[in-house]
């Protein structure tokens, strides 16, 4: 029988990540001797910890979560933050306006503490009792003059406020692009994406087609996503989008048994498109995998080749130097 | 009534301190400084790689989108983040429920290739006999079995504790509960993982 509350948790966690003092282990031996929960967990444990190092390919991994980190989430947040600012000086607009007409009316001779009078079109709508007893407005003081006087009052088009908001925010039919900055696909497909890759003004159709190919894939309906990819790199080729939709194309091809081909023109797609691109490295490793599965030994070990001088340190390196010397004669 | 006592040993290690190297990254990632957040994510994504892995399999399909799914929860939750634990537990455990939930799913559809890391882990684990890598991964595989029979406040700590070898503390500074609860709960789940170890006959005489 155990005794569970005495178990030392504190002892089996320690004994994975470093070692014991001499009383510790002894302590923790004569306990795992007596309590076989404490012994199974341990040595689960351990078997977890063989296999939950490091994997290849994580940082590029890494790269991809922050892509759509930035994507989802840092760029919605700016846009929030703008339309927030953009809001805020709004309200501070129309706050000095209102104040430079009390200003004006005291200027004009008015008596402290009058009521600013409502607006005509209010007054006419609502039939404000405040505003019908107003004096006359004489001819020349028509309301639509007033804002061209108070131009003095008002803060310049682009105040401080706005300059960040004004010089940040896209035209109107790109809302969503993230200018100035790179988007963060092109980012990802290559900071120093190719002149002919950049974004268009169907790029906020490109980025919602591709999302909802990501999800679809996320789904598993690998199908439906090969076809909204394809969609894509139809309908918006120049988009970054499409640049790597290729990548996740070919990547989705390869999974599919006989589809090879299909998969290799997809990553000599983006190969083409973005030779220095920071998918590239993947691309490569996708398109030695499909030659190899095609049996075109040559090519795919002038891939590997391609991939070792390009990507020395690359996690599929020493996959490629395996593959080369099984390759070599 | 079993009374729960505390362990035995008194050097046990004090509660978690607020104190988290990340915690500036944090405060400028929060102040919607890009890069810091850049950093932030590209830090703490080999604990939710490794979260995310533990309960699914090292290999599994769906690591890569459960993982990104993960991250998005991590970086929607950083305004909410207490720092009553450190960032990177805080990621572990966004990473574990996010895995957690998403077997739940593609048990519910009766995906069973859940675990199909099995031959892949054998494959990888060159540090072990045939055998003993074998065993092995029928324990990881049991123990992922049991993640999906136990109440959600077990499999948790189970998950934290013993697979990704957080502390009582740890584990209990994430989960927002108290330790002895933690205690309590690995317990139950540490004795249903033992029961479930010496009900596979390969795996009884290992144990």
């Amino acid at each position: 029988m155990t005794t569970p509350s005495l178990c030392p948790d504190h002892l089996l966690a320690r004994a994975r990540t470093s070692a014991l003092a001499d009383g510790e282990r002894g302590a923790l031996e004569a306990h795992l001797e007596q309590c076989g929960a404490c012994r199974a967990a341990l040595r689960t444990g351990q078997a977890f910890d063989r296999v939950l190092g490091p994997q290849p390919g994580d940082d590029q991994l890494a790269t991809r979560l922050w892509c759509e980190v930035e994507r989802q989430v840092v760029r919605r947040q700016s846009r929030r933050a703008r339309t927030i600012a953009a809001v805020a000086a709004a309200a501070v607009i129309a706050l000095l306006s209102v104040t430079s007409v009390a200003m004006l009316r005291a200027r004009l001779g008015r008596p402290s503490g009058s009521v600013v009078p409502a607006p005509a079109s209010a007054a006419a709508r609502g039939g404000v009792p405040g505003a019908r007893a107003e004096p006359p407005r004489s001819p020349s003081e028509p309301a639509r003059a007033v804002p061209s006087q108070l131009s003095d009052h008002l803060p310049p088009p682009e105040a401080p406020a706005m300059a960040p908001a004004a010089s940040e925010s896209p035209a109107p039919g790109r809302a969503s692009r993230p200018s100035p900055s790179k988007p963060a696909r092109v980012r990802a497909a290559g900071g120093d994406a190719p002149p002919g890759v950049r974004p268009t003004d169907d790029g906020e159709g490109a980025g919602a087609l591709f999302s909802a190919a990501n999800v679809t894939r996320r789904r598993g309906e690998t199908a439906r996503a090969t076809e909204q990819y394809r969609r894509l790199v139809k309908e918006y080729p120049s988009s970054p989008e499409a640049l790597v939709a290729h990548v996740a194309l070919g990547r989705l091809l390869l999974a599919r048994a006989g589809a090879g081909a299909g998969a290799l023109a997809e990553f000599d797609a983006y190969l083409v498109a973005a030779p220095t691109g920071a998918l590239a490295e993947e691309a490569l490793f996708g398109r030695a995998t499909c030659l190899m599965r095609l049996g075109r030994d040559r090519e795919e070990g002038a891939t590997w080749r391609q991939l070792v001088e390009r990507f020395p340190r690359s996690v599929y390196a020493e996959r490629a130097r395996v593959r080369l010397g099984e390759l070599s004669p | 009534m079993r009374i729960v006592r505390q362990p035995i040993d008194a050097q046990a290690p004090p509660p978690i301190v607020a104190t988290d190297e990340l915690a500036a990254l944090a405060d400028a990632a929060l102040r919607q400084q890009a890069d810091a957040m850049r950093t932030l994510i590209v830090t703490v994504a080999p604990a939710i790689l490794r979260a995310v892995r533990s309960v699914l399999g090292t290999r599994h399909p769906d690591v890569e989108d459960v993982a990104q799914e993960a991250a998005l929860g991590f970086a929607r939750a950083l305004p909410e983040f207490r720092r009553e634990c450190n960032l990177i537990h805080f990621a572990c455990r966004i990473g574990v429920l996010g895995a957690l939930a998403a077997r739940r799913r593609l048990r519910a559809r009766a995906e069973d290739r859940v675990d199909d890391g099995f031959a892949l882990d054998l494959v990888q684990d060159g540090s072990a006999s045939p055998i003993d890598a074998a065993i092995e991964a029928r324990r990881r595989a049991a123990l992922r079995d049991l993640c999906d029979d136990l109440p959600d406040g077990q499999r948790e700590a189970l998950v934290m504790h013993v697979v990704l070898g957080m502390t009582v503390e740890e584990t209990a500074a994430a989960c927002r509960v108290p330790a002895n609860t933690v205690r309590s709960r690995l317990r139950l789940a540490k004795e249903a993982l033992r029961a479930r170890i010496q009900a596979d006959v390969r795996l009884r005489d290992a144990l």
